[in-house]
């Protein structure tokens, strides 16, 4: 984290004796891979928040319109609908799916997929997921408060009109917490596992 | 009183529990009920409570959560907020700070200004007329050897004609950028005269020339793509390397050993680090070095550029129209293909070409993406009609007939061979350009530099780059600018006395990032006559000896 806050280092005199100094650039704005399992994304620096702020950041920006915010709602309505019409599925199983499928959905959606489709900002967006990039990093703004409050209370609502057993309430219930809620907790944001084996490098290019 | 049924009958609690439980209830319950609308809630919690007061637990842990995170103001992560200050404090503060002045201080700088020839007749002629410090300084039939308008063919009457029938016909421009009604059909003709002249695919226009590297490279590049540049760029480069954000290795100057071994080097730690997706690979080079005149080796370039799945790019602004037999540039020069060699070539109309402007050479692909996504071409406004017929009427009458190259370059080898071969000149100044360079560059020796000034390349370099590192922008070093003075007094000496007008090479310390070392140049023009250029050697000469030998003050 020093390293972001110093001025961009120059490459030493080229006739310089040490001829390891060949291989360090003269500025390093590439994301090394952390070793650790668990890591922070590391603070921006001036240069990548200039680049961020340069021009409006149209992956995320149109989360904040009330009409973002209404398609979940029908998104839910939606999955519900099909689902329940699927031959020999039970109330309980599907307010199960609907739950899955919205959970995991955003979770790709916000949590998985790195970076922007547009290249506007000479990549100064490559390493942070989407709920990362919304707001510009502002945590407790209303269109956080409102991603977080739609799985709760699809959770409390499916509760309330099925009768789950014991399975079915913690399968719906540790799918809300661990998938849904947690990873747009302050305490976990821009905070990255690593999984040997499993995970790619923290880093995109 | 009993237990409730949930739980079993082993666990024996305590009477006054139960009682002291049973009453809270029965009063909350009470209390609940007081509250209107209540039973919603209460006919909720029913429902969903399922005979499993665990679960309804679990819920209302989610729900006051919920409500916890509502409640909370925005802030960022980290954010710390400051201690509070008192007005009074606030007050102190504000006295105590010290604005820094919103212009520097101009007084050191100001002889470059005033050491700036102010052109009264056409300056890309052979003689020219010039003032200096406000008509203080008039010098009249002056031999330009300053311009960097190498082939003199735009300043031929006949070329002049053709950009006044295109003022007549189209205007002076049309303000807008390529893609927003500034394209007339001329820029389209020069694209593709340009594109046949020095055989690539297409060939991209620009209003500038200067910034057309900073708009080209960062098209292509962003963070995370690897650029490895020659470390004696020009700040044209410098500057476009910065806005790519990507990463930069520099390989010593023209040295294709140190090249070959950072390749080496960033083949083996990609293949360490198997990055999710691979970047972009870019070689940069010039193909005649604004700041030293020499040129690369193009052939073994290309070859590990091939060896090594790079793409090459050559900022060839001086070299177009000087190197090769038809003036096609350093591809000419060396016997290759542009096409097949050089996959991105950025040049001039500006220099040998005698007009204005800059452009982009490359394959169709690369273009067509430069005409979406560089900054340069979509934003900024297109070239003037005139200056581009000019452009196609210098390329026709270039494929036409070659003497002015041929005159050229015979005039730079003669200009060369004047300075390398003489014996007086040889402890004082050393030259660094390429004998086919029409910009013959000058630098004093260095032992020369650190008898007189006490510093060498090296020391400058650090020294820079220590004020770099401090984020100063008014960098001012004294043994430099000393030895600026003192080639400026060179410059003089030469106009004064024989009224020959060569420049320094100009340097802005704030932007440079790169080893430099103060230079003088001398241009030949095409135009130029074997005794013209004769007595211009001379005078340099002359000039050089007496202001080293300290005969002039």
């Amino acid at each position: 984290m020093t390293e972001t806050s110093s001025p961009p280092a120059l490459k030493r005199i080229p006739s310089s004796n040490n001829p390891n100094n060949n291989l360090e650039p003269v500025k390093d704005r590439r994301r090394r891979r952390s070793s650790s399992i668990i890591s922070h994304v590391e603070p921006e620096t001036l240069e990548e928040e200039n680049d961020q702020q340069m021009l409006p950041n149209m992956n995320a920006s149109w989360v904040d319109q009330r009409g973002a915010w209404a398609v979940h709602i029908v998104i839910i309505m939606l999955l519900k609908g099909f689902f329940k019409l699927l031959p020999g599925i039970t109330n309980e199983w599907s307010w199960t799916l609907t739950n899955t499928t919205y959970v995991i959905g955003s979770y790709v959606m916000f949590h998985l997929v790195k970076g922007t489709p547009f290249d506007f900002n000479g990549g100064a967006y490559d390493n942070l997921t989407m709920w990362e990039q919304i707001n510009d990093g502002m945590l407790y703004t209303p269109s956080r408060k409102f991603l977080i409050l739609v799985p709760i209370v699809l959770f409390l609502v499916s509760t309330h009109y099925s009768r789950y057993d014991l399975q079915l309430f913690l399968l719906n219930f540790s799918l809300t917490t661990f998938v849904a809620v947690v990873p747009k907790l302050p305490l976990t944001h821009r905070l990255r596992i690593t999984i040997p084996f499993l995970t790619g490098p923290a880093q995109i290019k | 009183m009993q237990p409730p049924a949930v739980l079993p009958k082993s666990i024996v609690v305590p009477d006054f529990i139960l009682r002291t439980s049973s009453y809270l209830w029965y009063y909350c319950q009470n209390a609940v009920n007081a509250v209107p609308g209540s039973h919603y809630v209460v006919d909720y919690v029913k429902r969903s409570h399922q005979h499993d007061p665990y679960r309804t637990v679990v819920e209302i842990f989610l729900i006051i959560y919920g409500i916890v995170y509502f409640l909370r103001k925005p802030r960022k992560q980290g954010f710390q907020a400051g201690p509070k200050l008192s007005n009074k404090e606030v007050e102190a503060l504000l006295d105590e700070w010290q604005p820094e002045p919103l212009a520097q201080d101009s007084s050191k700088v100001e002889w470059r200004t005033q050491k700036i020839p102010v052109a009264l007749t056409s300056c890309s002629n052979t003689y020219l007329d010039i003032e200096r410090v406000d008509e203080a300084e008039a010098v009249k039939d002056v031999l330009n050897c300053s311009s960097n308008n190498f082939l003199q063919i735009s300043s031929e009457t006949s070329v002049k004609e053709v950009a006044k029938n295109a003022i007549h016909r189209y205007g002076v421009g049309s303000c807008g950028p390529a893609g927003f009604y500034g394209n007339l059909d001329v820029h389209t003709i020069l694209e593709y005269d340009l594109a046949r002249y020095f055989n690539t695919e297409n060939a991209v226009l620009y209003g500038q020339d200067f910034c057309v590297a900073a708009s080209v490279v960062s098209a292509f590049t962003k963070r995370g793509d690897v650029i490895v540049a020659d470390d004696r760029c020009s700040v044209s480069l410098q500057n476009a390397f910065q806005l790519s954000r990507s990463t930069v290795y520099y390989y010593d100057h023209n040295d294709m050993d140190s090249l070959e071994e950072l390749l080496q080097q960033l083949q083996e730690r990609e293949l360490q680090d198997k990055l999710p997706a691979l970047p972009r690979k870019f070689i940069v080079t010039e193909g005649l070095f604004h700041n030293l005149g020499d040129i690369p080796p193009l052939p073994k370039l290309v070859e590990l550029k091939r060896k090594y799945k790079f793409r090459l790019l050559v900022d060839e602004t001086f070299s177009l129209g000087v190197l090769g037999a038809t003036g096609r540039g350093i591809t000419e020069h060396f016997g290759l293909d542009r096409q097949s060699s050089v996959d991105l070539t950025i040049g001039s109309l500006g220099t040998a070409l005698g007009s204005s402007g800059g452009f982009a050479l490359g394959d169709n692909v690369m273009s067509l993406h430069q005409r979406i996504g560089s900054h340069a071409y979509t934003f900024s406004a297109s070239l003037p009609s005139f200056t581009v017929t000019v452009g196609s009427e210098v390329l026709r009458r270039l494929e036409e007939d070659n003497t002015a190259v041929k005159k050229l370059r015979q005039l730079a080898n003669q200009m060369h061979q004047f300075f390398r071969d003489d014996q007086e000149l040889r402890n004082v100044i050393e030259v660094t350009s390429n004998n086919d360079s029409s910009v013959l560059h000058l630098r004093l020796t260095d032992d020369l530099r650190f008898e007189k000034f006490q510093y060498t390349e090296d020391s400058l370099f650090e020294d820079i780059n220590a004020m770099h590192s401090k984020y100063l922008t008014d960098k001012h070093i004294e043994y430099y600018e000393l030895e600026e003075k003192f080639l400026q007094q060179i410059v003089d000496f030469a106009l004064k006395e024989y009224g020959v007008l060569i420049s320094r090479n100009t340097f802005v310390l704030k932007h440079e990032t790169l080893p430099i070392t103060p230079s003088l140049k001398v241009c030949c023009g095409a135009k130029m006559s074997d005794q013209d250029l004769f007595r211009a050697c001379n005078s340099v000469k002359m000039a050089i000896l007496s202001v080293v030998n300290g005969k002039s003050q």
